[in-house]
């Protein structure tokens, strides 16, 4: 419940920094998700095997939410553009990466995989960052 | 033990914004930025789902009343405003909305500033380009231009709203809707300036009358002595199959009004080799076709008026069209983004096109300093004070370079011992550095409503030169080439010159009134392909880089018959009859030793032989024909002008042509290095069997992926190109598509009581590669299809549209 709880504030916070601060969607979004992990490490009732939850659900807990936010938002802004630009970059990216093109016409699929694994990172690593924090001042008082 | 985990996690966390935010090599762009759903490329994505509202509301500052913009089926914006201000600032905003980043970077590479973006390139390639710029003076003459400029009323206010319309586009951009290119390069728009438009009338210039092949001359001139010089390279080639712009029948005055000053005395085209050559290539690099029938040729009755300028194929296109309704004029055609006002277009009375004069306007001068300081210079037996321009040259991610380059009463000193490896300090004295304001001209056609009108305009137009031709729906039918010209003495500007001395200086120019023109001609047809503007009887010396064959072409379709239609100039347009194959073939076809060619050898001569010179993509005959071509030339010529392992001029083809045919025997023949002698057939059938051995190496032999016809971005970013394309024609043919330039914009106009219109060009009126708009024009143009242009007379006005949109702008 409470893994429900912090997917969806990363996500909604994540959200809202991209919407008002486009610029400092990143940094913002990264804060927003380690203030959740330190709100949510009072882990006071949770036992998972008699112990305290290791960090890796509030790494889980971040990761989806960004990645389904920012995975989300990419394949619907490419279905709106029936992949004009997705195709494009990919091409532009192949080319950079490996000096060549890619063979086929590829759906944006792997655009967006990417977009969302970014945005997942992100979200992860600051969520357990900030549940990391939480548990080390917890665990001192 | 927690701190030691929370503190590992959060150097994790701060390494991962780290390389997310920070652009990494090998992209230019920060990662995490560009995949960033609220920042990056996604926002690039133009959102195509919900059907477009029929009506969009605006405000914007500066303006003086309402504007309506209306869209039609193409996205063509057509403007409407009650005041000239509010309609160049409509016009800079919309313009600016659909093609900033291409508006940008062209004013960026005519300044000299691509380092400044882009860092300076493998080997220095990008340095080296924005120094050239600069020491030619571009920038320099940019900013001279705007002074200039200023003094004309109907100009200055023209600019000044074009800039304030782009500023209002550019302070309400947000990063996150920046064209995708700015986000891929790492850079953002600034403000734009009356600077940047002038810039762009110095990038055109550039392009159509920046080049000279006074330097490939001068070496030319000293590995092959003046006899075969003048046999290869002469100042007149084949002076009786000349098709001249003003018809041979034009009489001219014989007193000219300024006399043509005499040669020098002890005048040598420099004995020494110059280093590096700009290539005209064999004809011109720019090329391009318009001409117009009159009333008696015309199957309406009416003129009808056709315009072709072959440029550079480029993504975003050169063009943007566009129709401009203000208080007292309504015109519709092409504008080049940038810069206010229609280019090339016409009106409900008058139509008018262009296609480039091809003159020389760019000459060389030897500089000798006084010494090493090269704090003067001489001149006319004096010492004359240099003066100096330190171009200071931004380099991404490094400290910026300042080139120093020194200028003399000539112009700058484009080449010496930091810059271009050549033997002596050049100057360059460029016609393009006088102050002008030709966007005047322009704007004054915008609004013109007959034949005087058009004349009146003219005098303002100093460089480069330009063939306009002009019809009137009253019936005149008239081309003046505007343009200064040198008065020359013969052949002074075909090597490099004596910057000492004064008799090699431009000794003036030629009036106006005895500038090339015609109005009305008998024959009722007025054309130019870039050939010579001039029969011999014109009493003038001039010189340039004229086309020959396609002149021949059009000159033939135009005396086929009596009257012609829109139909036929759309036709004519894409006309891909080789007239160089037709000159020739015949005679390399008699040439050829059949008895020694394989039987596979004989089918492709077979081919050649039934072969009616169509430059059709799906035919193997036009790539057969251009390797031989190019093989027998090289067989002939190579030995003698690669000698001296210096830049020299190519051959007009013409010229080489003329010689194979006129002679079986030429001292060509022979070759210079081992004093092996050919006969003209031998070198015929081996230079045919050569190009039949490079033919079957390839996977595709058609004409079509052959010349690999591609319209480039202008970054070179390769998603953002396309092609090949399957194109007919090639240089030197009416549909001049070649690998990379082509027919920018089609045009055919039929003037009368309601004015028709049709045009096309490569490409699409949006600059973002994400939308729709980008490139839906250019597999209609490979086809030559033609697209209606509506010039409406109201806003409301959208019965010929089969789709409008329309944008209400109001003053803040």
């Amino acid at each position: 419940m409470r893994f429900f709880l912090r997917i969806i504030l990363v996500a909604g916070l994540g959200y809202v920094a991209g919407a008002l601060f486009p610029q400092w969607s990143i940094p913002l979004s990264m804060v927003g998700a380690f203030l959740v992990g330190i709100l949510f490490s009072q882990a006071r009732k949770r036992r998972v095997f008699g112990k305290t939850p290791p960090p890796a659900f509030a790494f889980f807990a971040g990761f989806i939410a960004l990645a389904l936010l920012w995975g989300f938002l990419a394949w619907q802004m490419d279905r709106h553009n029936e992949q004009i630009l997705g195709q494009q970059i990919i091409t532009l990216l192949s080319e950079t990466l490996q000096r060549t093109a890619p063979e086929a016409p590829q759906g944006s699929q792997i655009l967006i995989a990417i977009t969302a694994l970014i945005g997942g990172l992100i979200g992860g690593f600051s969520t357990m960052t900030g549940n990391l924090l939480g548990e080390a001042v917890k665990s001192d008082s | 033990m927690r701190w030691v985990k929370f503190l590992l996690s959060l150097i994790l966390t701060l390494a991962l914004a780290g390389v997310l935010l920070v652009p990494l090599s090998p992209t230019p762009f920060a990662l995490g930025s560009f995949f960033d759903p609220f920042t990056g490329f996604w926002q690039n994505a133009a959102d195509i789902s919900a059907p477009d509202s029929q009506a969009e509301n605006l405000q914007l500052p500066g303006l003086q009343g309402p504007v309506q913009v209306v869209f039609d089926e193409r996205r063509v914006p057509h403007i409407f405003a009650q005041h000239d201000h509010d309609l160049y600032l409509a016009q800079g905003y919309i313009t600016a909305r659909d093609r900033l980043w291409q508006m940008e970077f062209q004013t960026r590479a005519s300044a000299g500033r691509l380092s400044e973006i882009l860092g300076r390139g493998p080997e220095d390639a990008i340095l080296d380009f924005d120094r050239g710029k600069r020491r030619k003076g571009t920038l320099w003459l940019a900013e001279r231009k705007w002074q200039e400029v200023k003094k004309d009323p109907l100009t200055k206010a023209a600019i000044e709203a074009y800039v304030e319309g782009v500023n209002a586009y550019i302070d309400q951009l947000k990063p996150k809707d920046y064209p995708i290119e700015f986000k891929l390069i790492g850079y953002e728009p600034e403000p734009w300036t009356p600077l940047h438009s002038t810039l762009l009338f110095a990038y055109l210039s550039d392009m159509l009358g920046g080049r000279a092949h006074d330097l490939t001359h001068t070496n030319a001139l000293k590995l092959l002595g003046r006899t075969k010089f003048n046999t290869l390279f002469p100042d007149l080639p084949v002076p009786e199959r000349q098709e001249p712009i003003i018809p041979k029948s034009t009489v001219w005055p014989r007193a000219q009004a300024v006399p043509t000053p005499p040669t020098p005395p002890n005048y040598h085209p420099d004995s020494l080799f110059m280093a590096y050559g700009e290539h005209t290539t064999g004809g011109n690099l720019h090329a391009s076709n318009n001409w117009v029938v009159g009333k008696t040729k015309s199957a309406t009755g009416y003129p009808i008026l056709a315009n072709d300028p072959h440029l550079g194929l480029n993504m975003p296109a050169i063009w943007y069209e566009a129709q401009l309704c203000g208080p007292d004029h309504n015109v519709y055609g092409v504008s080049l983004p940038g810069g206010p006002g229609i280019i090339i277009g016409f009106t409900d009375s008058v139509a008018w096109g262009d296609t480039n004069g091809s003159r020389d306007v760019l000459d060389y001068y030897k500089i000798t300093y006084r010494d090493s300081q090269k704090k003067e210079y001489r001149y006319d037996g004096q010492w004359l004070p240099t003066q100096i321009r330190e171009e200071q040259i931004k380099i991404k991610g490094e400290a910026p370079m300042i080139d120093t380059v020194w200028y003399t009463h000539h112009g700058p000193i484009m080449y010496d011992e930091n810059f271009g490896e050549q033997p002596v300090p050049l100057a360059v004295r460029w016609m393009a550095h006088e102050p002008s304001n030709e966007l005047g001209t322009l704007l004054r056609f915008n609004r013109a409503n007959n034949y005087e009108e058009y004349r009146a305009a003219l005098d303002m137009f100093v460089c480069p030169a330009q063939n306009f031709v002009f019809a009137s729906v009253a019936g005149d039918i008239a081309l003046w080439q505007p343009g200064h010209i040198v008065n020359r003495w013969p052949e002074q500007g075909r090597f490099v010159l004596d910057g000492s001395r004064k008799d090699h200086s431009w000794q003036g120019f030629i009036p106006v009134n005895d500038w090339p023109h015609v109005l009305n001609p008998a024959e009722d047809y007025i054309t130019s392909t870039n050939q010579r503007p001039t029969s011999l009887r014109y009493p003038y010396y001039y010189q340039g880089y004229f086309n020959f064959y396609r002149s021949q072409r059009i000159a033939q379709l135009l005396q086929s018959k009596d009257t012609f239609t829109v139909q036929d100039m759309m036709d004519y347009q894409f006309d891909d009859y080789g007239k160089l194959a037709e000159d020739i073939l015949p005679t390399l076809l008699t040439n050829v030793d059949t008895p020694s060619l394989s039987r596979e050898e004989r089918t492709y001569l077979d081919l050649m032989g039934k072969w009616a010179y169509q430059y059709d993509p799906a035919l193997t005959a036009p790539s057969l024909f251009e390797i031989w071509w190019q093989d027998l030339k090289e067989a002939v010529f190579e030995d003698e002008l690669e000698q001296g392992d210096v830049p020299v001029s190519l051959i007009y083809d013409v010229t080489v042509a003329q010689l194979l045919k006129d002679s079986a025997t030429l001292s060509y023949y022979k070759q210079v290095n081992t004093g092996a002698s050919f006969t003209r057939k031998q070198l015929i059938s081996q230079s045919f069997q050569s190009a039949v051995d490079s033919l079957k190496q390839v996977k595709s032999p058609e004409w079509g992926p052959q010349k690999g016809t591609t319209v480039r971005h202008l970054a070179r970013l390769s998603p953002f190109s396309r092609g090949p394309l399957p194109t007919h024609g090639n240089r030197d043919i009416l549909n001049a598509t070649s690998r990379s330039s082509g027919p920018s914009w089609r045009m055919v106009i039929q003037l009368g009581p309601q004015v028709k219109a049709w045009g096309i060009y490569p490409g699409g009126q949006s600059g973002h590669p994400g939308d729709p708009a980008y490139d839906p024009f250019i597999d209609d143009w490979v086809k030559g299809e033609y697209y209606p242009l509506h010039l409406m007379h109201a806003a409301s006005d959208t019965s010929g549209l089969t789709e409008a949109i329309t944008l209400n702008i109001q003053p803040q």
